[in-house]
This record gives C-alpha cells, sequence and structure tokens, in this order.
C-alpha cells in the first residue's frame, strides 16, 4: 500500500505553495489544517490515554504550528514530519506535566509483525514477554518501535520525522530489537 | 514503566473529525498574537504598558494636534520599512565588472572584496544560462555613514518585536544581462568573501526580502574559521601567507588520514570456503570494529587449508594487514608448529545485515566529515588566493593606510548566497547598561520634530530615532549625530560633541551644527564623516 505520508515533487511544490500563502496570511493555513489534523489527532492518540486529551494536544499542535509558521523552512520534507516533531514536544510536556504514565496502543495483530520482524519463530505464550518488553522502553526507543511496528511509518518517514537519516532510523531500529531480543529469548 | 492497551477500539474518522475546528484555532491564535506584548514581558509589566499606551494615545490625540497647529515641522517616518535613501543623488555607488559566464570566475572589487562565480551559474529567468558578456553590479556598505547613504532598513521584526542591527558587513550584488536581472543556479552558489573589522564570531547572515520588507534569517556567523586572521602590516613580507600555507598543509594531512580510514563494506561469507573465528582487538584493527559477530574465511589464492589445522589448539594468534585490500595475514602458533594464512573478513546471514546497516551508518559520517575537510581545504585555499592577489591589488594600499591608523585586526567573512540582493552580517543591538533620554533637536536655534540618526560607531550600528521617541544609548559607546536638512544638506551633533552629555540625564537638548557643505555624493559625505564632520579640516 502506498504510504500517504511519501509525496511526489509536484505534490511538494504544491505544499510549499500552500506554506508560503499560510505565512502570508494565517487565514489561508486552513487547507492544511484541513489535511493534516486526522494524521496529527491519531499520532497523538496513539501515545494517550483520552480522545478529549489527544484532542486539546492535537489543537495545540496545530496552535503551534501556526505561531511559528514564519520560522518554518521548507526543505523538501513534507509538512507532517514538522507537526509530528511539534507533537513528540507537546506529547513529552504532556506526560511530564501530567505526571502521568506513557500509554502504548498495541494492536496483537501488529505485536505479531514486530515478533515476525525480530526472525524468530511466532509462539503466543512468548507475547507477553514482549510487551514486558515495550512496557520498558523508554523515549526514542518507544517512539522508534510504535512508529515502525505499530503506525507502519517507513523509515524515511520515521527519519524525517525525527530529523536523522532515513538509514540511521533503521540501524536503531534493529538496534533496539537486537536488545529486545536478548531479553525475551 | 508504560501502560499498555491491547487491542483497544479504533476511532473512526468521522469521531476524529467531531474534535476538528478551525475557528476554534483562529480564535486562540488571534488571542495568543493580540497578547504577545504583554506576554513576553511578563505581567508585573502590564501597568508599565498600559501606561506607555495611555501617553502615546495622549501624545497622538493631544499633542500632535497642537504640535501641528503650531507649525513646528514634522515628518513622520515610523514603521518605514523599504529602501529609502535620505541623499539620492549620493548613493553608494555600484561597482561594475563584466564577466563571461562560460568558465570559473574570481573576481576581486576594492575596497577587498570577492566574489567567485562558477561556470555557467547564472542563468535568465527561464533557466537557460547565460553565454554573453553579464554585468555585475556590486556595492558594500560597512560603517553606518554608508549604510545611512544606502537608505536600507536597518530594523529586524522578528515575532513582532523589533530589533536594530550592529553590522559586520552588508553587501548587494546583482547580476544583469542586457539590464535584464539573472538568476543563480541553485547548483552553483555564488561566494562572496569581504573584509570586515568587525572580529566577533557572533554575527548572523541575514537576507533582505524586499517584498516582505523583512530581514530573513539565513545562517550562523561563517567567520569561526577566517578569525585567527590578523591584520597584516604595510610592508609585511610573505611571512603573512605562511600560516595559511600551514594551515593547507595540515588540512590536506587530516584528508590523507582520514581517507585511510575509509570504511569497507562487510562481506558476505561463502559457503563453499573454509571459516575460522578470532577475537579481533579493535584498538589495532577499528576497521574490523564492524565485525562484532566476524568469521574469517580464508583466501585459498594465497595458501589452502592444510586438513590438520583445525584440529590443533593453538597458542598464539598474530594478525597483521596484508597488502590485499581488506585481507589479513593470520599467523598460528604452537611450540614450533607455524601456519600462517591469508584471510578476508566476512558475515553471515543477520550479522551481515546488521553490519551492512552500520557500513552505511560509518560510510555517511566518513562522507560527511571528508566534505567538511573538503571545505574547509576549499576556504584555506580560497584565502591563500584571496591575500596573494590583495599584495598584488592597488587597493591594499588604501586598505592598509586605514587600518593602520586603526591598528584593528580584521577577518574575513565567506558565505554562499542564492539569490541576488542585499546580504548583511548582523546581531541585535543590545546594550549592557542602556541610558534613555529624551531628545530635544534643534538646529539654527529652530526646534525641529523629524527623524534624526544616531550613528553607534563602536557598534558599527544606525539608529534611527522618530520623533516623540526616546533615545537609547550606551556610555561606553561612541556615538554621533545627524539629521537630514533639507535636500542636499546635513546637520550633526559630533562625537565629541556627543560625549558631552552629562551621565544620565533625562532630557538633554542637541544643538545640532548645520553643515556648510552640500552633499552632491556619497564621497561628499563620506569624507565628511571620516573627519567627524569637522569640515574646516581639509
Amino acid at each position: 500500500m502506498k504510504n500517504k505520508f511519501h509525496k511526489t515533487i509536484h505534490q511538494l511544490g504544491d505544499e510549499k505553495i500552500q506554506i508560503e500563502k499560510a505565512q502570508a496570511d494565517p487565514k489561508d493555513f486552513e487547507p492544511l489544517y484541513n489535511q493534516y489534523y486526522e494524521d496529527v489527532f491519531r499520532f497523538v492518540y496513539q501515545r494517550l490515554e483520552s480522545r478529549e486529551e489527544a484532542a486539546d494536544i492535537a489543537s495545540q499542535v496545530f496552535l503551534k504550528a501556526l505561531v511559528h509558521l514564519g520560522q518554518f523552512r521548507f526543505r523538501n520534507i513534507p509538512f507532517s514530519a514538522w507537526l509530528f516533531r511539534i507533537a513528540i514536544n507537546e506529547i513529552i510536556t504532556f506526560f511530564t506535566r501530567s505526571k502521568k504514565e506513557r500509554v502504548v496502543n498495541i494492536e496483537t495483530v501488529k505485536l505479531k509483525e514486530l515478533y515476525e520482524e525480530s526472525d524468530t519463530e511466532l509462539k503466543e505464550e512468548r507475547i507477553a514477554r514482549i510487551i514486558s518488553e515495550i512496557k520498558v522502553l523508554k523515549g526514542d526507543d518507544l517512539l522508534l518501535i510504535e512508529m515502525r511496528f505499530f503506525e507502519n511509518r517507513s523509515f524515511k518517514e520515521i527519519g524525517e520525522i525525527m530529523s536523522i537519516t532515513e538509514n540511521n532510523a533503521k540501524v536503531k531500529v534493529y538496534r533496539i530489537l537486537d536488545r529486545m531480543k536478548q531479553n525475551i529469548f | 514503566m508504560n501502560n499498555i492497551n491491547i487491542d483497544r477500539p479504533k476511532i473512526t474518522t468521522a469521531e476524529v473529525n467531531q474534535y476538528k475546528d478551525f475557528q476554534a484555532l483562529m480564535n486562540r491564535y488571534s488571542r495568543i498574537t493580540a497578547k504577545a506584548p504583554l506576554k513576553k514581558r511578563g505581567y508585573k509589566f502590564g501597568i508599565p504598558f498600559l501606561s506607555v499606551v495611555l501617553v502615546s494615545l495622549f501624545v497622538w490625540l493631544i499633542l500632535i494636534p497642537i504640535v501641528r497647529k503650531s507649525g513646528i515641522q514634522r515628518t513622520r517616518t515610523e514603521g518605514v520599512r523599504c529602501i529609502n535613501p535620505p541623499f539620492p543623488q549620493a548613493n553608494i555607488p555600484f561597482t561594475i565588472l563584466h564577466i563571461r559566464n562560460l568558465k570559473d570566475t574570481i573576481l576581486y572589487v576594492s575596497p577587498v572584496a570577492c566574489i567567485e562565480i562558477g561556470q555557467n551559474s547564472l542563468i535568465d529567468s527561464a533557466g537557460n544560462p547565460v553565454n554573453d558578456s553579464i554585468e555585475i553590479r556590486y556595492r558594500q556598505f560597512m560603517n553606518p555613514a554608508e549604510i545611512f547613504l544606502s537608505g536600507i532598513p536597518m530594523i529586524y521584526d522578528s515575532a513582532g518585536h523589533s530589533n536594530t542591527f550592529e553590522s559586520a558587513g552588508m553587501i548587494e550584488i546583482g547580476a544583469f544581462f542586457r539590464n535584464r536581472p539573472l538568476l543563480i543556479t541553485p547548483e552553483k552558489p555564488v561566494r562572496i568573501s569581504f573584509r570586515s573589522s568587525q572580529t566577533g564570531n557572533d554575527y548572523n547572515l541575514y537576507y533582505l526580502d524586499t517584498v516582505q520588507r523583512n530581514w530573513v534569517y539565513k545562517e550562523e556567523d561563517g567567520v569561526e574559521m577566517q578569525k585567527e586572521l590578523k591584520f597584516m602590516e604595510q610592508g609585511e613580507s610573505e611571512a603573512i601567507l605562511t600560516p595559511w600555507v600551514d594551515s593547507l598543509k595540515q588540512i590536506r594531512r587530516i584528508i590523507a588520514d582520514l581517507q585511510q580510514q575509509k570504511p569497507e563494506p562487510p562481506v558476505l561469507a561463502n559457503p563453499q570456503k573454509w571459516h575460522f573465528k578470532i577475537d579481533i582487538l579493535e584498538n589495532e584493527f577499528p576497521e574490523l570494529s564492524l565485525y562484532s559477530k566476524t568469521v574469517f574465511e580464508i583466501d585459498d589464492q594465497y595458501r589452502a587449508l592444510n586438513p590438520s589445522h583445525p584440529a590443533i589448539d593453538w597458542e598464539d594468534v598474530i594478525i597483521s594487514r596484508s597488502e590485499k585490500p581488506m585481507h589479513y595475514y593470520v599467523t598460528f602458533k604452537k611450540d614450533t608448529i607455524t601456519a600462517k594464512y591469508r584471510a578476508c573478513p566476512v558475515l553471515n546471514g543477520e550479522s551481515y545485515q546488521l553490519a551492512f546497516s552500520k557500513y552505511e551508518e560509518l560510510f555517511e559520517n566518513y562522507q560527511r566529515e571528508l566534505a567538511q575537510r573538503k571545505e574547509r581545504e576549499d576556504q584555506v585555499i580560497r584565502q591563500l588566493i584571496f591575500r596573494q592577489t590583495l599584495r598584488r591589488n592597488d587597493s591594499i594600499t588604501r586598505v592598509n593606510n586605514s587600518a593602520s591608523k586603526s591598528t584593528e585586526n580584521f577577518v574575513i567573512r565567506s558565505f554562499k548566497i542564492l539569490n541576488f540582493g542585499i546580504w548583511n552580517y548582523d546581531k541585535a543591538l543590545k546594550y549592557d547598561r542602556v541610558l534613555s533620554i529624551t531628545p530635544t533637536i534643534i538646529v539654527n536655534d529652530s526646534v525641529y520634530h523629524k527623524t534624526f540618526y544616531r550613528a553607534d560607531l563602536t557598534r558599527n550600528a544606525l539608529i534611527t530615532v522618530n520623533p516623540g521617541n526616546k533615545m537609547e544609548y550606551e556610555k561606553e559607546s561612541r556615538s554621533m549625530l545627524w539629521m537630514v536638512a533639507g535636500r542636499d544638506r546635513i546637520a550633526v551633533f559630533t562625537a565629541e560633541d556627543f560625549s558631552s552629555i552629562p551621565f544620565r540625564s533625562a532630557s538633554f537638548t542637541f544643538h545640532l551644527r548645520l553643515i556648510d557643505k552640500t552633499i552632491h555624493s556619497s564621497e561628499d559625505f563620506l569624507t565628511l564623516f571620516e573627519v567627524d564632520f569637522k569640515e574646516n579640516l581639509d
């Protein structure tokens, strides 16, 4: 399935024009808001317990994006990568302020994908051990595993969101998997 | 510890869209942007801020109509951001040069600037390289007087706050073919280097966006590399070039060392061949650090495996590099038996995949570092060429004379551009111990309510003071004031006069002297500026 994050040169060009319009007049931010609201909401909700909290944070993400839009510089990277970076910061701020524990939402189907990715034969009784490993993942490690396996993001997209190279994202994910594997098996 | 939810019910698009509210977002945005000035200063400054607003309203509604009725001269220039030379007849002239686009060109412009234009880097609006004679127009503004004559605004609006710039040098450049402006192809930026008397490395590069009427931040100060360069005394010999020659040798040594450490890609094991494992001392063989799970594959072109050797429990193993790339001599010893093989480190399956990923990461780092070193090498070569040319250039005499007087150091600021226009190395003017004064401007016994300019000679800044505003300054900085007094006249308050202002005065009456000399050219003004407007010195 084609990842909607990936854009052609023409699409990026159109997006650039849209961003420039919004930089000139904040009212022109609406098409970007409409285009990315659901992506940002889902990105945030994936890491939260409640929909209302997710809506608050998503709203905060777009507000910050709008306030700082003048500083945004187009570098042939989808605008959504910038929004997701803001979202990551807002999520971190939320958990720091609220002193709540970080939430990880897992679909068992995708957990199995992660299991297979670690090149090991699927066995149901080990799922609990993987979950216990995910429970203790922190910071960027957790983000990388979530984005790769629970959100099906490509390494290219992960790299752009995390401001690292595609290859670096790949290496980091494999290293985390390797560490998890050592503890599980 | 993270909270884990498994198989939470999915949220539909319709449900997500229930939370979508662009109007609410815009309302919040409007509230924030409207509150910014109070918020930025903190609540405790709210009342003084309101006081300022009330006083401003009082001035606008009550005082200004009175002033208008009284016939006192008044010119409003507040908020003006466009380029507006005060004396159009005395604008700083462009140096005109002609080049051909067919080869790399280095232009040396007096006083002391260098423009490097790559082959075919100048294109027309259709994107085609121009192969005929191209006109390059260049001028620079290095002091408050030149900035003043240019009429280029030195105010930078950032997030609703205005800052005045202090400048480490500003230039304007354009390229034209038959009077039509040309563009720079993105692959081949034009490099500009100029001499700057401001030796600090905390200036940033800005581009003047004449459409948005604001400065656009481009990059941090690129002067760091040239910082160590000190001004050469007049008559100094080739010794001035020695540090740059040494620097070039050093950077080339570093590049050669780096190239020796180029990471090699891992090799996939050949199942048809013999393999053995040994522990690697990574300090001695850093290029093998990729191979945490390495096996060595015997190179049977050098020697085939002796079938009795695998059974021996060897006591000593010596590894050394062989002449064949990525191959090593491995010598096994036990008592009097010695076995020497040539082997290549190889990897299997998943280990290979991981090693390859790590190799790609290392190779990317290697390429990045190599590119940085090459860029540095390029800079040093440019500095050498620049200096050699300076010594030959007639302008050197003028540079030496002026700089010898001030015994200043200088640096070369060098940057690449993809747009023609006005570029400036600046930082926001901030005083540690700011003094504020209410000025009254008097020229020939008449009070003027008109924009005047304060040149901060220490900070190399030109501050525009609009009528009704207080003037801020710093006692430690050397300043002078001037005001446009007609089409070709200037009234000044010299640096010597300025130093006589009583410390911490709340208000002061500045008696500006109307200069007899009329301003017909930039030279007229700059000559007066150089002698602190003491026109009788000639």
